[in-house]
């Protein structure tokens, strides 16, 4: 059977976001509080907030808190604990675009409705923006960041020949 | 509609959104940076659509057209503009067909070998690199206290109607 078409744009966000956390958790952890003007907050604000939010898309979608607890943007989270999130996240995100309809109406938040599509657009413009900010954190601080593009996921998926 | 439909015409709206603000933008703002980024305001918003034109031309099987933005030459913003547009027709009409993600593209890589890679992996990269080098213009305008255009699939959705 064909992949679903949304499949190499959600499998390379969760294999982006887990490259990136595994290389911050290899870090110095003071690195972490690491900020850069025009992004986000600091470089671990962003993370969570990454996975956090995209935790929060799927229960748009699933009505689920997927992974091993809420990320919530108070509580502060082990990256061994995010990467497990950001793994659970991605495979369940493939199970939703799998089965559902991107023009379903979906319920969100003080009684807004969206449909599939839109939430997982979001999802994927959302993972992008917030690594790319944790990139340009990491740049600005003087630390080659790791690549996380498609071309590095279609690469260590031994898919794809295409570089930067 | 196909699934990819979504993503792409969200990725459409939202490079002509912020090639629009860029255009609107004085010579000098367009010269502003941040550390951690790409570059200027311009030359970042030229590698988003001149990179697009080169997506646009390999799912194509062919060289990108003469006045294709490129980053080498293109010094016109409102050229830019334009082939935005142009570009989110042919994208949106690409998206509308039926797509073999797993068909075989070949690019001509930057160091002028050959890639190959299934069309579903240079869909990803697309995606992520428009949502990427729009972050990074995010930055850059918050950095130099630029109000930033509200470009997330959100938002867009809340543009098209599809978020009540």
């Amino acid at each position: 059977m064909a992949a679903h078409p949304l499949d190499h744009v959600l499998r390379h966000n969760t294999w982006a976001n887990v490259t990136l956390l595994e290389f911050c958790r290899a870090l110095d952890p003071a690195m972490l509080e690491a900020k850069a003007i025009g992004t986000y907050g600091t470089l671990y604000g962003t993370l969570q907030h990454v996975i956090g939010g995209e935790q929060w898309y799927v229960q748009l979608l699933t009505g689920e808190v997927v992974g091993p607890g809420r990320v919530r943007r108070d509580e502060r989270r082990s990256l061994d604990d995010l990467i497990a999130t950001a793994k659970a996240i991605g495979a369940r995100a493939l199970t939703v675009v799998a089965n559902d309809d991107v023009t379903r109406s979906v319920e969100m938040n003080e009684g807004r409705k969206s449909t599939v599509g839109v939430v997982l657009a979001q999802l994927v413009h959302h993972g992008n923006e917030h690594r790319t900010q944790a990139t340009t954190i990491l740049g600005a601080n003087g630390i080659e960041p790791p690549p996380v593009s498609a071309w590095g996921y279609g690469r260590a998926a031994g898919i794809s020949e295409a570089a930067e | 509609m196909s699934d990819l439909s979504v993503p792409i015409d969200y990725d459409n709206w939202a490079t002509e959104k912020i090639a629009q603000f860029c255009a609107a933008l004085s010579p000098e703002q367009r010269a502003l940076t941040t550390p951690g980024t790409m570059g200027t305001i311009e030359a970042t918003l030229i590698h988003l659509v001149a990179a697009k034109e080169r997506y646009a031309a390999a799912l194509q099987g062919k060289a990108p057209p003469d006045d294709a933005v490129r980053e080498t030459t293109t010094k016109d913003v409102g050229q830019v503009v334009d082939r935005a547009k142009k570009l989110s027709e042919w994208f949106t009409g690409f998206a509308a067909g039926g797509l073999d993600l797993d068909r075989i593209i070949e690019r001509r890589g930057a160091d002028g070998g050959t890639q190959r890679m299934p069309m579903g992996i240079l869909i990803a990269q697309f995606l992520h690199h428009g949502n990427e080098h729009r972050a990074q213009l995010g930055s850059i305008f918050g950095a130099n206290g630029i109000e930033p255009p509200h470009y997330s699939a959100f938002n867009w959705g809340h543009e098209l109607g599809k978020i009540s």
